[in-house]
């Protein structure tokens, strides 16, 4: 870290201008999401694979948002510096939060009427004995309390976080000092809200698909995947804003997303550590009542899947983020951060949809349909987001020394 | 300066301006100042505990490994809660050097070279726990070590044990390596402020004759550069391995799949608090509280409280989901913990490790070293019997109520318990004899950037 | 210590800021020094470009020798578990990569460190305990806070001491001494 004394030149910050041709894509994507959800919830068989898609898209959604609001209060936490140059970005993403609470409506309509989507196999009358989990925590009025509190609490952490932040571009010096302040002081309850309500929703949402398996490290296996996609959304969207001029180049250089490729590089590793401790450990312990997540999921056609997750989401990014060059290299980064998204989806589609296609993995209009609509949505917000804000966070009282901060 | 700069400004290295020549003076007087009273009556108590370990150890190798209290059900006790305990001891030391390096912590400079020191002190004890359980130690390398014999047999390399050998191996000497290599330029630094000639041939002879050209620096650096990022990656394995040796068990209380990251949080958790325990009173002895400020005691604090709550996740996760999957021996044992013959330690667990940490929430105790020092001490206290529970209560009741039994140390258990911290205090007064404690160099070129 | 022989073989300059440390290593780089070198407390940054030396190549040891290391580790537990020794144990397999994971780790870390090692010493050129600069007095300086530049002079092809010395002033340093070596 080297600091220079001279002046810096004031940054010219970009207003915000719209961003029609995203706009237009993501009302498309939107509209074909919406015909094709539309169209599944004719019949009962299209009925529970929509279902399943639909889980599967909102919980691609959540890992984005989530994953950019972990980031956002781990930099106040940290007092980070480097990063306040692309804090807006990671309050755009943050900000997507506020769509949970919609996108989780469906997945409240589930539960309240399993015998019309058949999604969760803990509830209703399947005459499945064999089902030993708590009833007294698995029941459709409790999951729905905490699935209602872990949406409305993120979208409120959310409104906290991104709406000081912008509302510092036009405040003065001491406001924007105790707003920053603020926020810090906020970000490190945040951090145990976040940590119990992650977990909260991982156990919900994904886990008790399969009601009889538990892991102890499954929350940490779920935020690790979620912040890899959070990073590389935030990575992917910095790329763009600065490719479309919203970000001044000045302000982002190439050797400031050596920071991201940096924490992409730690958290991929971090995700690899994680998912084969809990692979190896139920592999080695090789008890009935949980190998047998692992065993449904290394054999027959879902061996493929399996070894596409480990390759995508841990071999490649690893190997091609290890060198410094290309941490700093946006074209790598892109392709790197598309990869580890995909990634996401994969393991998403790993966890959810195994139980649902045991004879090996398949994918029908009927799941693709949420997903677009649900990406569709997301797209648009950003649209949305970047023709109302400015891209820089120039009131941050942080900025003047992010911009001073050089990478060694 | 504005009051914006005031506050946002990060956190300051060393207080005040001092110059190169008045750090060195600063940190070199111990090693040049011939040792103080205190030190001898400091180094006579630690010493005599010390030789309570040796004795120990010989009373153990010559009558036996019964000499110990464990005994079925309780096949490790005591010997396997030290190992854990000072291995985690000696995470501190390389999270401060590497991964606070990797995350460009410059705070780091003033106490890393000593937290290296301990964490080199804390893995030779650790080690020699599991190598005394075998009973012949002087034969262990032979059974430990893919070593080629008449018989062709080897080592089982599907056993956490093995691993072990591996990992605390491997982390023993790269962290080492590693030391040696940031010490290097002190070392120099130290030869040639050497007053006696015999001081200067043996700091000259481990200094490797440095002379701080530009054409070494530009090595040494990426050198310390991969070192850092290698030993990240290491230290997490390290305890993960040690977690391993519990968790690919099929013992309830010892099989649980988050074992690996709640083991490395508990290992750096319990290293700082002992970083902190030894630092508060070092800095006062030698007068470096310039140089370890209470900036630093109150980012220390900070560090433990972080990593106290990641230990509060992983005991809540596994109290949550033996509850949560409705099996019944998971929830037995989770019960026995609390409520068995064991509760005092599980509850007192609970108090030192989750509870007396959240005090540090206030500023006003962060910055207190009068404050902070109880806490610190709870924490390492609390570490310890954390261990302590997990094995013994794991082992004490086994799936048939005829199987069970209880773990009562012997005084041999105990003399190792404190011997052990004998030789460590010991090697850490000797360390501050010898070496510089705080690594000078890098202090300089970070003070220097600024 | 009557009987030693001081022989002059250049000149060392004494500077007390890296800055003006850089100014004087790139006159004598464009100067076309040869035998020379600048010794500093700790790393100045940009002073490699300032003397026109190349990155280091050391992570060209390092990461072979990481990846030799894994090659190790698979050779060591598949050849001792399959091959020399085969046992099933806890009905695994005898080639249970799972279970031998943690090794290839750690001996992938274990070579890079190790070799990194030696690599520093060779690189460095470490293991010289002699060093003219000893001879000199001024070593005392450069471990604690002062810069220094120090030009071999008189061979072949190479800068009289007087331009040495013209260059050191021009650059503001703030004592310049011979450059000697002590023969017995």
């Amino acid at each position: 870290m080297m600091e220079h004394a001279d002046a810096l030149l004031p940054i010219d910050v970009p207003p915000p201008r719209p961003a029609r041709r995203l706009a237009a894509v993501a009302i498309a994507l939107m509209i074909l999401g919406a015909a094709l959800c539309a169209l599944a919830l004719r019949n009962q068989h299209d009925r529970s694979c929509f279902a399943v898609g639909w889980l599967w898209a909102f919980c691609f959604v959540v890992s984005i948002s989530l994953g950019s609001l972990f980031f956002l209060a781990l930099h106040y936490l940290t007092h980070s510096i480097w990063s306040v140059v692309v804090k807006r970005v990671a309050d755009m993403l943050a900000a997507s939060l506020w769509l949970t609470p919609v996108l989780f409506i469906p997945v409240a309509l589930f539960v309240l009427f399993p015998n019309r989507f058949d999604l969760f196999p803990w509830l209703g009358d399947h005459g499945d004995h064999e089902i030993h989990v708590r009833r007294e925590y698995l029941n459709a009025p409790f999951f729905l309390a905490r699935g209602a509190a872990c949406v409305l609490l993120w979208s409120a952490f959310a409104w906290h976080f991104v709406r000081r932040s912008v509302r510092q571009d036009r405040a003065d010096a001491a406001k924007s000092l105790a707003s920053l302040l603020r926020m810090r002081a906020v970000s490190a309850p945040f951090m145990l809200v976040f940590a119990v309500t992650l977990t909260a929703a991982s156990v919900d949402w994904l886990m008790s698909l399969e009601p009889n398996w538990i892991s102890t490290m499954f929350g940490v296996y779920i935020f690790a995947g979620f912040t890899v996609t959070g990073l590389a959304t935030l990575a992917l969207a910095t790329v763009w804003l600065r490719a479309t001029g919203r970000l001044p180049r000045s302000l982002v250089s190439d050797g400031r997303l050596y920071s991201f490729g940096g924490l992409m590089f730690a958290f991929v590793s971090f995700w690899g550590y994680i998912a084969f401790s809990q692979y190896m450990l139920t592999w080695y312990a090789n008890l009935p009542e949980e190998s047998f997540y692992m065993v449904e999921r290394a054999g027959g056609r879902w061996l493929g899947v399996s070894v596409a997750l480990a390759l995508v989401r841990f071999a490649i990014p690893f190997l091609v983020l290890l060198p410094r060059r290309a941490k700093m290299s946006p074209r790598l980064l892109v392709a790197t951060s598309l990869l580890l998204i995909g990634g996401q989806l994969l393991d998403l589609y790993w966890l959810i949809a195994r139980p649902y296609h045991s004879a090996g993995p398949a994918i029908g209009w009927q799941e693709v349909g949420p997903l677009l609509f649900c990406v569709g949505l997301l797209g648009l917000f950003v649209a949305w987001f970047v023709s109302r804000y400015p891209m820089v966070a120039a009131g941050d009282p942080m900025m003047e020394m992010s911009r001073r901060f050089r990478e060694t | 300066m504005t009051r914006g700069d005031s506050i946002l400004a990060p956190a300051p290295l060393i207080d005040g301006r001092l110059s190169p020549r008045q750090l060195d003076d600063d940190i070199y007087r111990p090693l040049e100042s011939f040792p103080t009273f205190r030190w001898w009556i400091a180094i006579s108590i630690t010493g005599s505990l010390a030789g309570l370990f040796a004795f120990c150890l010989y009373f153990t190798v010559s009558r036996g490994i019964g000499m110990w209290g464990n005994n079925q059900p309780v096949g490790w006790a005591f010997d396997i809660t030290n190992f854990v305990f000072w291995i985690g001891i000696g995470h501190a030391g390389t999270l401060i050097s590497a991964i606070l390096y990797v995350l460009r912590q410059t705070w780091r400079t003033s106490i890393s070279r000593f937290s290296e020191a301990m964490t080199l002190f804390a893995v030779f004890i650790a080690l020699q726990f599991p190598l005394f359980h075998t009973g012949r130690p002087w034969q262990a390398v032979f059974w430990l070590i893919p070593f080629p014999n008449d018989m062709s047999v080897y080592q089982n390399f599907r056993s956490p044990l093995e691993w072990d050998v591996f990992a605390v191996g491997t982390y023993g000497l790269v962290s080492l390596m590693f030391w040696y290599t940031g010490l290097l330029p002190d070392l120099a630094t130290a030869r040639d402020r050497a007053r006696s000639s015999l001081a200067r041939f043996l700091y000259g002879l481990a200094s490797l004759g440095w002379s701080g050209s530009a054409r070494a620096w530009r090595h040494y650096e990426k050198a310390y550069i991969l070192f850092a990022g290698l030993a990240t990656a290491l230290v997490i394995s390290v305890h993960s391995v040690v977690s391993f040796d519990f968790a690919v068990a099929v013992l309830h209380g010892w099989h649980s799949t988050i074992f690996p990251p709640y083991f490395v949080a508990g290992a750096i958790f319990s290293g700082f608090a002992m970083v902190a325990s030894l630092v508060l009173i070092l800095r006062k002895m030698f007068r470096l509280q310039h140089i370890v400020t209470l900036s630093h005691v109150e980012l220390m604090n900070k560090i433990i409280i972080a990593t106290s709550l990641m230990v509060a996740y992983a005991y809540a996760m596994e109290v949550f989901m033996s509850w949560y999957s409705g099996f019944g021996p998971e929830w037995f044992q989770t019960v026995t913990r609390a409520t068995g013959p064991y509760a005092w330690a599980y509850w007192t667990t609970i108090a030192c490790n989750i509870v007396a940490p959240q005090f540090l929430w206030l500023r006003r105790v962060r910055r207190s070293p009068w404050l902070t020092y109880p806490i610190v001490i709870a924490v390492n206290v609390g570490m310890w019997l954390e261990r302590f529970v997990i094995i013994v209560v794991g082992l004490h009741r086994d799936s048939l109520p005829s199987s069970w039994g209880m773990f009562f140390p012997t005084w041999v258990d105990i003399g190792l318990l404190a011997g052990s911290f004998g030789v460590f205090l010991t090697l850490v007064l000797l360390f501050c004899r010898f070496l510089p404690t705080v690594a000078s160099t890098e202090l300089k070129a970070v003070t220097a950037e600024r | 210590m009557d009987n030693v022989a001081v022989k002059p073989i250049g000149v060392v300059g004494l500077f007390d800021s890296p800055d003006a440390l850089l100014g004087a290593a790139r006159r004598f780089r464009e100067a076309g020094a040869r035998r020379w070198d600048c010794h500093t407390p700790y790393p100045v940054h940009g002073l490699d470009d300032a003397m026109g030396l190349k990155p280091t190549r050391l992570a060209w040891v390092t990461i072979p020798a990481a990846f030799l290391g894994l090659l190790a580790a698979v050779a060591l537990t598949g050849g001792l578990s399959v091959i020399q020794y085969p046992i099933r144990i806890g009905g695994k397999p005898l080639f249970s990569w799972q279970a031998f994971v943690p090794i290839f780790f750690e001996l992938f870390v274990l070579f890079a460190c190790v070799s990194t090692m030696i690599a520093i010493i060779v690189f460095c050129r470490l293991g010289r305990w002699h060093s003219p600069l000893h001879d000199s007095d001024v070593m005392k300086h450069i471990t604690c806070d002062r810069f220094a530049v120090a030009v071999q002079t008189g061979g072949e092809g190479e800068m009289s001491d007087a331009d040495v010395r013209r260059i050191l002033e021009q650059c503001g340093c703030s004592e310049i001494r011979p450059l000697v070596e002590c023969e017995e």
